[in-house]
């Protein structure tokens, strides 16, 4: 059947991609932090149902060295609520591009905006030029590019937001859900709207991050931030639980967090290895419902994502709970301190593939 | 030809019985009745009609074209009157096919002296038979030499022509080395040629009454296709070029020993085809067939008229079917003849060879540094059946295996494959064939990934592929008359997907049942009809648990994984019937027009695809230099794919996707070895599917190809190949057109082979293609969701070529030649000789704001070693 070669195609490009690229430049890894970073974004329920409010918490940090504006975290008080084939570009996307008319994808303001009563419905959407990337009904709408968008934006780690009674839509292939989009951004600058090319395509980023005057700041003065809330009529899902992070085997206090000493070596493979890793509750691997399932039931896939802003780890990420094999052994990272004694921190982030998270941060020192 | 026949005139009068003498031309006259007994005294003197002029019957030219081949005989009732003249004539016995017509028109003209009663003439009523004796057939022809660059004609080459009741005719070539055989009764004939020094060359030929056969004939020394086998010296076993000029504008076919040779291939006859006009280079590791700027999904593979649903092992290493099993891979880039369809790109035909009948034992093994093959050959007993059997397996897993576990992947089944293929053939006589085939591969690779995939941190965990399928085919030849051929073939078996990423898997099991029958009839000289059914039933069930596949030119839809996957569980079949005619017309020497159509059903649209399509080739210079001028137009239509129609994945309400194809161009021989085509083609999308949104999408290929060819000899062969192509779509009537993922504007290859004696012989391919395209992609936005950045693509997609591909490969062989028939060699296969970095790719940093090109196979040598019986 031809539709096996199509797929098998895919698999083998990915698959030979995946070797190929894995192969790829001698770059800085995601572990090592040296910028305003935003590591992650958890939903007190990752699965919430309709009318439930819902609150998101993010973990970031500055690591420049240099800040001349501090870095701030910026909540776009808008749902993008059930975009056209999940797509997250479709949200601030014009009609033209498949945006919000095409996907009937609905913008809810929250908060103070909300407070006008303003549902934005799709369609009436900004023409392209100066108004605002989230437009339609809602005030960005009669906002310029230019203007800094601080004062309309909430501040902080956390933001809180109601699930829409009809949130759930039917879906083909699908238990019906819905999707609730929101979109943050962390500046270490002003916050604008970006002018949008006309024929620049769907994906074009909706706001900026600039200095006082206008210009845009670099990549490492911040980070345009997606996240994913789904709402089911029943079905649930929880944040992992990471009972310990470990150190060698052993338990570490978060309070105390871990001491290493600095390595002497001319090369930082002949340095000492720290075994680090982080002990999940077997809870965490919860049941992944499908209405197909092969080989038993399928689970979560459970997997952590390592930081530091001293030394340097083997791996970025490591698979904790696998779909079907369970819990992955050897699991644990490899630290490699710097050769001169300092304090840090270290994050670890532990995601499932149903949008739970879970985190946990310690000082690192150095000796 | 001679128009008339003889013809036995034998006349009587009603009441006066006489008998009419032998008439010019041959005729025999004899009595066709008794005379009766005379009247009583006194007897009247009685002289009967004497013919004076009888101009004889001319052979009927519908007699021809209804290829009678008996003698025929139509009586006549003849009235004269008193001075000879034929007043009326009647048809006693009808034979039809033009003969009573050609008899009456005769005996009009015939004069007689009339008959006498007592020496008075008198009015006489008699019977006259004509007897058509078919006329004589004839073979002509010419033998030459294959040496020079200018006609070398052969004199003395031995022609035998043996009918089928073993009758033998036998000339010698003159000076110029014609020849000609006369009065040959038609029938069908075996045309031998042979002279010294020279492999003999047959041909079978049917002759039609009064036809005169031509026959070119080239002898080829011994040395140039068949060396002797000296002690280490190759021996080619296979020609694999089929003398049936093709129904279609472009067949590319390869000779064995080019498909066993070129280097970089490691010996394999279908990724040779690689190196072909058209053929794009596929990406690193991909074993993919690109064909004209159309998608590999719009490439068809068939064994022997049966679809497979791969061609390649994993990554393109090797074919399902080994080299050693094939008798010729037809492959058609475009415009191809009615007898396939399905597809809007191009056709590959495997033919495998039936199993040697020289009534003894064969066998070979091999191996390399990828895998190893064993192949058992001979007659099975004392039963008139011959077999084959073959086997193949992969032994990557035995060095991937430790190398991937070392990087800290579990590995639960390392990657492995292999295929299998046994045959049974029999032929009953000349004219009938049954063959019993079956065959089939498996692939499957099992991996536990600990790491996790930054970019796509849903690509990782267990991640597993197996691709399986095997055939049963059954295949029978046979010829029911002169001009009436058939051809069954009915395969059935099992096509196996596998393949499961973390949580997401697709597995797929389809039992496709395939029966084809071809009758090819002669209607008349140079007309020739096909008419066939081909027959697609598949069911198949089907698991899928995946996110929604990407459109193409979309921008990231985020990382693998980050959306609920979409879900399907289903058993359906499908059913597509189709059937073709297809007339193969010889209006005249060097002409060959090829018009047909196909109707194709497809199950899942509910709609017939009606298909014309014609090709033309005309021969301006028949003989050495040929010269020949091609054409071909044709539409082709391609059903949607299940997941395009499938409720949760696609649209319903599709149509089949079409394709125009327009071609021509030109051969030209340039010496007996070189030759050269030159063709354009373009081919025009119409209705091309959109995943999602339907048959909103648009396209358009074309380019120019060029092989310049030097054919093997007891030397050399090579050939250069250059294809300058350019493939764009278009997904949607607002959407900018786009170039096609794997447009490649310059293809370039260059191939060539040496045997430098005493076993040895060294080859190259060199290769430079265009750079592949790319999406640059740049700092975009942070999924916080699974923590990972989303890269923001450029607009439009694929505006960017990543450097051009070069790379040298070279091969070396060796050969010894044992004592018992035992053959061994060994050669090294070299890819990328001199190390070129090409690009495959770009390689960007975890938040896309670095990038660095991603380089393809460095050096990599194989070392092979084959012993054959």
């Amino acid at each position: 059947m031809r539709s096996s070669r199509a797929y098998l195609g895919v698999a083998l490009l990915l698959l030979g991609a995946f070797v190929v690229f894995a192969c790829g430049g001698d770059f800085d890894p995601a572990s090592k932090v040296d910028s305003v970073r935003l590591f992650a974004v958890k939903a007190d329920k990752p699965y919430a149902r309709p009318g439930e409010s819902v609150t998101l918490e993010a973990l970031f940090t500055d690591a420049r060295k240099d800040k001349p504006r501090a870095a701030k975290l910026y909540w776009i008080p808008v749902l993008c609520l059930n975009p056209k084939d999940d797509l997250y570009y479709l949200c601030f996307a014009p009609p033209g591009d498949g945006g919000r008319q095409a996907g009937n994808t609905r913008l809810v303001p929250v908060g103070p905006l909300a407070d006008a009563g303003a549902a934005a419905e799709a369609g009436a959407g900004a023409p392209g030029g100066d108004a605002g990337a989230f437009g339609g009904s809602n005030p960005f709408a009669n906002i310029p590019t230019g203007v800094d968008l601080a004062p309309f934006l909430p501040q902080g780690p956390t933001f809180t937001f109601r699930i829409p009674d009809d949130a759930v839509k039917e879906r083909e292939g699908s238990e019906p859900y819905g999707l609730a989009i929101v979109f943050n951004i962390l500046c270490a600058g002003r916050v604008e709207f970006a002018s949008r090319d006309l024929s620049g395509g769907a994906q074009q980023v909706p706001v900026l991050c600039t200095d006082e005057n206008g210009v845009k700041l670099s990549p490492s003065d911040y980070v345009i931030g997606i996240s994913r809330v789904y709402a089911y009529a029943t079905r649930v899902n929880t944040n992992p639980v990471i009972e310990a992070l470990t150190f060698e085997g052993k338990d570490v206090l978060p309070a105390q967090g871990i001491t290493v000493e600095h390595c002497t070596e001319a090369k930082q493979r002949d340095c000492k290895e720290n075994k680090i890793g982080a002990r999940i509750s077997d809870s965490s691997w919860e049941p992944n419902p499908s209405e197909v399932t092969r080989d038993g039931d399928l689970r979560e896939q459970i997997w952590i994502d390592w930081y530091s802003d001293i030394g340097k780890l083997d791996s970025d990420s490591r698979l904790l709970f696998d779909t079907r094999e369970g819990r992955v052994p050897e699991s644990d990272v490899k630290y490699f301190a710097p050769k001169d004694p300092t304090d840090g921190t270290l994050w670890g982030v532990v995601h499932d593939n149903r949008g739970g998270a879970a985190w946990i941060f310690i000082p690192l020192h150095v000796r | 030809m001679p128009a008339l026949v003889s013809a036995l005139l034998a006349c009587t009068i009603t009441a006066w019985p006489t008998v009419s003498d032998a008439q010019p031309g041959g005729s025999i006259a004899k009595p066709a009745e008794e005379p009766p007994a005379p009247p009583a005294p006194p007897p009247p003197t009685i002289t009967l009609p004497i013919v004076k002029k009888d101009e004889g019957a001319a052979y009927p030219t519908q007699a021809i074209g209804d290829k009678v081949r008996d003698p025929v005989t139509v009586d006549l009732v003849l009235e004269l009157d008193a001075t000879g003249a034929v007043t009326k004539v009647s048809v006693d016995k009808f034979a039809g096919h033009g003969f009573d017509e050609a008899a009456i028109e005769a005996a009009k003209k015939l004069e007689y002296e009339p008959a006498r009663r007592n020496g008075q003439p008198i009015a006489a009523k008699i019977r006259h038979k004509y007897l058509f004796n078919p006329p004589a057939s004839r073979v002509v022809g010419r033998v030459a030499t294959d040496r020079g660059d200018k006609d070398a004609p052969l004199e003395g080459a031995t022609v035998t022509i043996t009918g089928e009741g073993g009758a033998t005719f036998r000339t010698i070539a003159a000076a110029d080395g014609a020849f000609r055989v006369d009065d040959l009764p038609a029938g069908r004939y075996r045309i031998t040629v042979a002279s010294g020094g020279y492999v003999e060359q047959s041909y079978e030929e049917s002759l039609d009454p009064g036809q005169e056969a031509k026959v070119e004939v080239r002898l080829v020394h011994e040395v140039a296709v068949l060396p002797p086998p000296k002690k280490g010296e190759e021996v080619d076993e296979v020609q694999i070029r089929g003398t049936r000029p093709p129904r279609e504008v472009t067949k590319r076919t390869l000779e064995q020993r080019e498909l066993a040779r070129i280097p970089g291939t490691n010996g394999d006859a279908l990724r040779a085809i690689q190196n072909l006009p058209g053929v794009a280079r596929p990406p690193a590791i991909a074993g993919l067939l690109i064909v004209r700027g159309a998608s590999p999904n719009e490439t068809n593979i068939y064994v022997d008229g049966t679809l497979v649903p791969i061609v390649y092992h994993f990554g393109g290493l090797s074919s399902v079917i080994p080299t050693e099993m094939l008798e010729k891979i037809d492959f058609y880039p475009g415009n191809f003849s009615t007898y396939y369809g399905r597809v809007t790109g191009a056709i590959v035909d495997v033919g495998v060879r039936d199993p040697k009948k020289d009534k003894k034992l064969h066998g070979l093994a091999q191996a390399d540094l990828i895998d190893a093959r064993v192949l058992a050959e001979g007659p099975l007993f004392d039963t008139g059946w011959n077999f084959a059997v073959a086997g193949r397996r992969s032994y990557v897993d035995l060095w991937l295996k430790p190398v991937l576990e070392k990087a800290g992947t579990g590995v639960t089944t390392a990657p492995v494959y292999y295929d299998y293929q046994a045959i049974l053939q029999k032929d009953f006589d000349k004219k009938n064939s049954l063959r019993l085939f079956f065959f089939g591969s498996d692939d499957r690779l099992s991996l536990l990934t600990k790491t996790v995939n930054g970019s796509n941190p849903g690509f990782g965990g267990n991640v597993s592929i197996g691709t399986a399928f095997y055939r049963f085919q059954v295949r029978y030849l046979g010829k029911f008359s002169e001009d009436t051929e058939l051809r069954l073939t009915a395969a059935v078996g099992k096509d196996a997907l596998d393949f499961s990423i973390g949580d997401n898997f697709f597995v797929l099991s389809t039992y496709p049942i395939n029966p084809r029958a071809e009758i090819s009839q002669k209607l008349a000289a140079g007309v020739r009809n096909n008419f066939g059914l081909d027959l697609l039933y598949t069911p198949y069930t089907v698991d899928v648990r995946l996110p929604a596949p990407p459109r193409p030119g979309q921008p990231p839809p985020g990382p693998f994984g980050s959306q609920p996957p979409l879900v399907v569980n289903d058993s359906d079949a499908i059913y597509r019937p189709a059937m073709y005619d297809e007339l193969e017309l010889t209006p005249w020497a060097g002409t060959r027009i090829v018009p047909g159509v196909r109707l194709d059903y497809a199950k899942d649209t509910r709609a017939w695809d009606v298909q014309p399509r014609v090709t033309v080739r005309q021969d301006l210079h028949r003989t050495f230099p040929r010269t020949t001028l091609k054409g071909g137009i044709g539409r082709f239509a391609q059903p949607p794919q299940p997941q395009e129609t499938n409720r949760v994945f696609g649209v319903s309400g599709l149509v089949s996707n079409v394709a125009n194809h327009y071609g021509g161009g030109v051969e030209q021989e340039l010496s007996r070895q070189v030759e050269v085509s030159l063709e354009g083609f373009f081919r025009q999308y119409d209705r091309r599917v959109v995943q999602k949104l339907g048959n909103v999408g648009e396209g358009r290929a074309f380019g120019l190809e060029m092989l310049l060819r030097y054919k093997p000899d007891d030397r050399f062969f090579g050939f250069l190949a250059y294809t300058l192509s350019r493939s764009v779509r278009k997904d949607g009537p607002d959407e900018p057109e786009r170039l096609f993922n794997f447009d490649q504007t310059h293809i370039l290859t260059t191939v060539g082979s040496y045997r430098l004696g005493n076993g040895w012989e060294i080859g190259g391919r060199f290769r430079y293609v265009s750079g592949s395209l790319n999406t640059p992609n740049g700092y975009g936005f942070y999924d916080a969701t699974v923590g990972a950045y989303i890269p923001l693509a450029d607009y439009p997609p694929n505006a960017h070529r990543n450097p051009a591909f070069h790379q040298l490969d070279v091969r070396v062989d060796k050969t010894w030649q044992l004592s018992g028939g035992v053959k061994l060699s060994a050669y090294l296969d070299i890819l990328n000789i001199y190390n070129s970095a090409n690009v495959e790719g770009v390689s960007y940093n975890y938040n896309y704001t670095l990038s660095t090109n991603a380089t393809g196979l460095p050096f990599l040598p194989s070392l092979g070693i084959r012993g054959e019986l």
